[in-house]
């Protein structure tokens, strides 16, 4: 009995493998294979994958062939993947770039990728495929883009009539607060604000939502290899402060529908719920920098990547190259953004969308990401900061996430600051500033 | 006819090593190689994907943990959560066990439904139970706990930031520990109920003891091992708390939640920090040890029955 269960639960455990491409299924034809992974975490996406693989294969069939295989956890199946073991392609959260290049997970594309694929990439998109050395090791085929989203009503019948449409006109901290408080004085729960608690307030979500506050106080979280002086900056400190004050305004979401069931007029949220809102709440709708503190509103950038392993070669490289510069192409662009609601990462896709291009109800956050900071310190000249493009991400992310989760439940600002700065520059040092 | 017993004696020692073969290859290969790696790599500073190699630290990480005072604080706060919680859990989820057991060892019809009820909660997984939990502690009053309590106080209690005050998360996550975990205890008290012989309690109704003093000198008497064998492994399962904490509240808020066992996982897998992960668990390991073998001083089983 127990030998059969064992058999059973083994047989199971081969087909499964063998069912996620583990194991490359032998192809009649001599075509050249490559196998490639990608993120599937949203049905959109995981669609939009399944269909330009397909494409490719059809386009191609006979010379190339590609292989999907679908992960759930690409982080930890990158991490724990030796780079024999990792496939010719693979797509990847943008924010690990730096990590990869620096475990030489990922081979270098430029001189590789055509250079006119790289320069129809928005700006923000170039930064974030850019490592250290100055060379490139992502193409990406969409962006995010993160700001607030309002309700015209709410807001009017609060008595809010500056309401800004462009990003140099960002409502300052201090009259944000005032506009919370007006909302929430009309609102039957009180509340004015859904910052998407419910995404989780412990690292993750703060290290993409809530570094922009960072950044709009003029300062990035490490500044020359340093976040002591810089993430624990007095004005960073007050900015933290002030949104913290901000928590008897903000609905917790747990249902993750505070804004599109009207409980609150405003949402500190990215492009993926513009479907939703949009249905929702139709011509009342409308999209909204982020509050400045000081330096300007500032935002995120970055999304999925794509790129090669750093083993790929031969036939099988240029297969995977062939790929990557595939997917690339506006149609297979606006096929996975029309799906997933991201912004196109080509000029030439972002001037073909309804949403973004000019005059589209997203344009805002396509003039954002033109006005990319890159690694510079931030000036009022520039709004998208990308995140810090380090191999300590990781170690970065989950120290400012623990802070913020801190300051968030009026925990003390300044030292939970300092232990998240003190705790990034040790990791630093003890990897000789990577 | 002693050769014979011996010869028996040798086939069955062959036969019993043989069996206890996959379990033994499953610990040396899952349990016994890992923690003595997990040793040798806490001396190290390495990560995962580190290019320039493991470097030799001796006890850098060791005293990283526990005397520097920057970083020491953090694993002092876990440890006293974890204290605090195995000081919350396990008295209050031995006893919610011995109650549920005595309650469904009635020779009820239907009773095996019941029994089926109360254990449903250990079969689901705690991923499952912690995302059902947290939009049960939901801060604001349409949370389910918030709203109930609101309700029955008649809007006198006002909605309760379960995962958000310091004060309180830690008590919601062992609430719902609790909840999730009650069910393993009962079904092992309830075996241990039901091996006290039914002489024993018609022998107390013939010296006429009530049903509380039946249950004072002959319930838990008889079921003595049994809350042993519970409370030692209800202290070891609360000591390794993590799941719960790593979907509800990552470790806050003001680390609140922080566990030992948070901090080894999330140093390993999220930071990648090898090294330091692993002096974590070794430290942990030994404190564990520590505990249990404090325990079964106190506690020693009594090996027949009276």
């Amino acid at each position: 009995m127990k030998v059969k269960q064992i058999s059973a639960v083994a047989g199971a455990i081969a087909a499964l493998t063998l069912g996620l491409g583990v194991v490359a299924p032998a192809h009649a034809s001599g075509a050249q294979e490559i196998t490639v992974w990608a993120m599937c975490s949203e049905t959109g996406e995981i669609a939009a994958a399944r269909e330009q693989v397909a494409a490719f294969n059809g386009y191609y069939d006979g010379d190339y062939h590609a292989t999907l295989s679908c992960k759930a956890d690409m982080g930890s199946a990158i991490k724990s993947t030796s780079v024999d073991g990792l496939p010719s392609v693979f797509e990847f959260d943008g924010e690990n770039l730096a990590a990869y290049v620096y475990a030489q997970k990922l081979k270098q594309l430029d001189g590789l990728v055509p250079e006119s694929v790289f320069s129809n990439e928005l700006v923000s998109i170039q930064a974030e495929g850019t490592y250290k050395d100055g060379h490139k090791y992502s193409v990406s085929q969409y962006d995010s883009g993160l700001g607030l989203y309002g309700s015209k009503k709410k807001l009017a019948a609060a008595g809010v009539k500056d309401v800004p449409t462009t990003w140099n006109k960002a409502w300052t901290a201090a009259r944000f607060t005032q506009v919370l408080a007006a909302l929430a004085a009309k609102a039957p729960g009180k509340k004015a604000l859904d910052i998407k608690e419910n995404y989780g307030m412990g690292p993750g979500w703060p290290g993409y939502a809530f570094t922009p506050i960072v950044n709009s106080a003029g300062f990035q979280i490490v500044t020359n290899g340093k976040a002591v002086g810089s993430l624990d900056n007095a004005k960073v400190v007050a900015a933290l402060k002030t949104f913290a004050s901000w928590k008897k305004y903000v609905d917790p979401s747990a249902d993750d529908k505070a804004f599109e069931n009207g409980r609150v007029g405003l949402a500190w949220v990215g492009h993926w719920q513009y479907p939703a809102f949009s249905k929702a709440l139709g011509k009342d709708l409308i999209v909204l920098p982020l509050p400045n503190f000081g330096a300007g509103t500032k935002s995120g950038q970055g999304s999925h990547s794509w790129g090669i392993s750093k083993n790929t070669a031969g036939a099988e490289l240029n297969a995977a190259n062939i790929f990557l510069q595939y997917i690339m192409q506006d149609k297979w662009i606006l096929n996975v953004t029309d799906q997933n609601g991201a912004v196109p990462a080509t000029k030439t896709a972002l001037n073909k969308s309804v949403n973004y291009r000019k005059g589209g109800p997203l344009q805002l956050y396509a003039d954002q990401l033109a006005a990319s900071c890159g690694t510079a310190k931030p000036t009022t000249k520039c709004v998208t900061v990308p995140r810090t493009i380090s191999a300590a991400w990781p170690v970065i992310n989950t120290a400012f996430g623990t802070a913020m989760q801190t300051i968030w439940n009026g925990g003390d600002a300044q030292a939970a600051l300092r232990t998240a700065a003190t705790t990034i520059d040790q990791d630093n040092a003890d990897h000789n500033g990577y | 006819m002693t050769k014979v017993a011996k010869s028996r004696f040798g086939q069955d020692n062959l036969a019993g090593l043989l069996m206890s073969l996959p379990g033994l290859i499953l610990l040396t290969l899952f349990v016994v190689i890992p923690f003595f790696t997990a040793i040798y790599l806490s001396f190290f500073n390495v990560d995962f994907n580190m290019v320039q190699g493991p470097q030799f630290w001796g006890f850098e990480q060791y005293r990283r943990i526990l005397v520097d005072p920057v970083t020491s604080p953090i694993f002092y706060k876990a440890l006293m959560n974890n204290m605090t919680f195995a000081l919350i859990v396990v008295p209050a989820q031995t006893g919610l066990a011995v109650l549920l057991a005595v309650m469904l060892n009635a020779k009820l019809r239907g009773i095996a439904f019941f029994r089926t009820f109360f254990f449903m909660p250990v079969v689901f997984p705690m991923s499952l139970v912690a995302i059902i939990w947290d939009l049960m502690f939901s801060r604001d009053s349409l949370g389910m706990l918030n709203g109930l309590l609101n309700l029955f106080s008649f809007g006198y209690i006002q909605p309760i930031d379960w995962l958000g005050d310091p004060n309180i998360a830690l008590l919601s996550v062992a609430l719902l520990s609790i909840w999730a975990g009650v069910g393993f205890q009962m079904v092992i008290v309830l075996a241990g109920l039901q091996e006290i012989p039914v002489e024993l309690y018609e022998a107390a109704s013939l010296d006429r003891a009530n049903r509380w003093q039946r249950f004072w000198n002959v319930t838990i008497p008889g079921l003595r091992n049994t809350l042993i064998f519970v409370t030692i492994i209800t202290t070891i399962f609360s000591l390794r708390l993590f799941d719960q904490v790593f979907i509800l509240t990552k470790g806050g808020p003001i680390d609140a939640t922080q566990t030992v066992m948070y901090q080894a996982v999330t140093s390993a897998f999220i930071e990648g920090n090898v090294g330091r992960a692993s002096a974590i668990t070794v430290i942990f390991v030994l404190i564990i040890i520590a505990i249990t073998l404090v325990q079964r001083l106190v506690l020693r089983q009594n090996r027949e029955v009276k």
